[in-house]
């Protein structure tokens, strides 16, 4: 299993939420989901008022030396003719969680704060997801835009995630063997597998 | 105050294009829409900037601004997350409404259009 930047925003969409004690009716409660904005969306999307709380979720891979590293597991297909190999490793996101609204820097303490509790597991590790809690603190940086100045504060989090990649290779069915003596006398064995 | 509406309905002058209109909201995954219709129009249409090739690395890539006036209403992104803005079909291309000038007191719409890229 491995999160895609779309699948991985609708976690960060889930967790958000939950830091801030907000419980959608559904997955389109436009109320609820409104606050929590992924970007880049194909065909654009409206934007937000000064006055509105609302999070942009910007994710992206980091590059950490733990992510080259690869496991893999080999194991028989009941079909006899394949090997199932599973490959798994650790991979890093750095999310960047850009916050505006008049509350925006009081959100993202709260968001913090429940990543770092027991409470952010609920909503993460299903999917796999452990964040790294080396968390930088939310920096209040306020933007001009439309002639007024819009409260921003921007955050930085990197999650772990665990990824498990599947394939398959053939497998050797049978193997045949000739043994030839100097005299020319040929014998042939046919090694099937296991 | 003069009502140019008439102008713009000409048949020596008018063309006729679609109006692709859709609204949306907020979900789980980001935004989605959740209806659309199509409007047919009537209008003066003109180049606002030639149709123009940018050569990258990867390919040509066409833009194009185009001048759409009609008396049918024409929208950008409204607030508020009711809708995003206007694709206008006009001879088999499209156009994403990127400026609107309401000139409602004298009986007309002006959009200006860029068009749409990879279609």
């Amino acid at each position: 299993m491995a999160q895609d930047p779309k699948s991985f925003g609708s976690l960060m969409q889930d967790a958000y939420l939950a830091a801030l004690g907000v419980v959608p009716s559904g997955p389109t409660d436009s109320a609820a989901y409104s606050q929590v904005r992924l970007t880049w969306p194909t065909n654009g999307q409206p934007d937000w008022a000064v006055n509105e709380d609302v999070v942009f979720v910007q994710a992206v891979l980091d590059n950490p030396d733990i992510a080259r590293w690869r496991d893999f597991a080999d194991e028989d297909n009941a079909d006899g003719m394949h090997v199932d190999v599973t490959t798994t490793y650790t991979r890093t996101w750095s999310v960047s969680f850009i916050a505006y609204g008049p509350n925006s820097f009081d959100r993202l303490r709260a968001f913090v704060s429940y990543l770092l509790s027991d409470r952010s597991g609920l909503v993460l590790e299903p999917a796999d997801l452990y964040v790294i809690t080396d968390v930088y603190p939310p920096t209040r940086v306020p933007e001009m835009f439309g002639s007024q100045w819009f409260e921003r504060s921007d955050l930085t989090v990197k999650f772990n995630e665990l990824v498990q990649e599947q394939s398959q290779v053939n497998a050797v069915v049978s193997v045949d063997v000739t043994t030839e003596t100097q005299a020319g006398d040929a014998d042939l064995q046919i090694i099937t597998g296991a | 105050m003069i009502n140019l509406a008439e102008v713009t309905r000409l048949t020596e002058l008018a063309q006729s294009f679609s109006i692709h209109r859709s609204t949306g909201r907020f979900e789980r995954g980001g935004w989605a829409e959740t209806s659309s219709s199509d409007i047919s129009a009537v209008g003066v249409i003109n180049p606002a900037s030639p149709r123009q090739i940018q050569q990258v690395p990867e390919g040509d890539r066409a833009n194009e601004m185009v001048v759409f006036v009609s008396v049918t209403p024409m929208y950008v992104t409204r607030k508020s997350g009711s809708g995003i803005s206007d694709v206008l079909t006009y001879k088999g291309e499209n156009y994403r409404v990127a400026s609107v000038n309401q000139a409602g007191a004298y009986g007309f719409w002006t959009a200006i259009a860029a068009r749409l890229g990879g279609q």
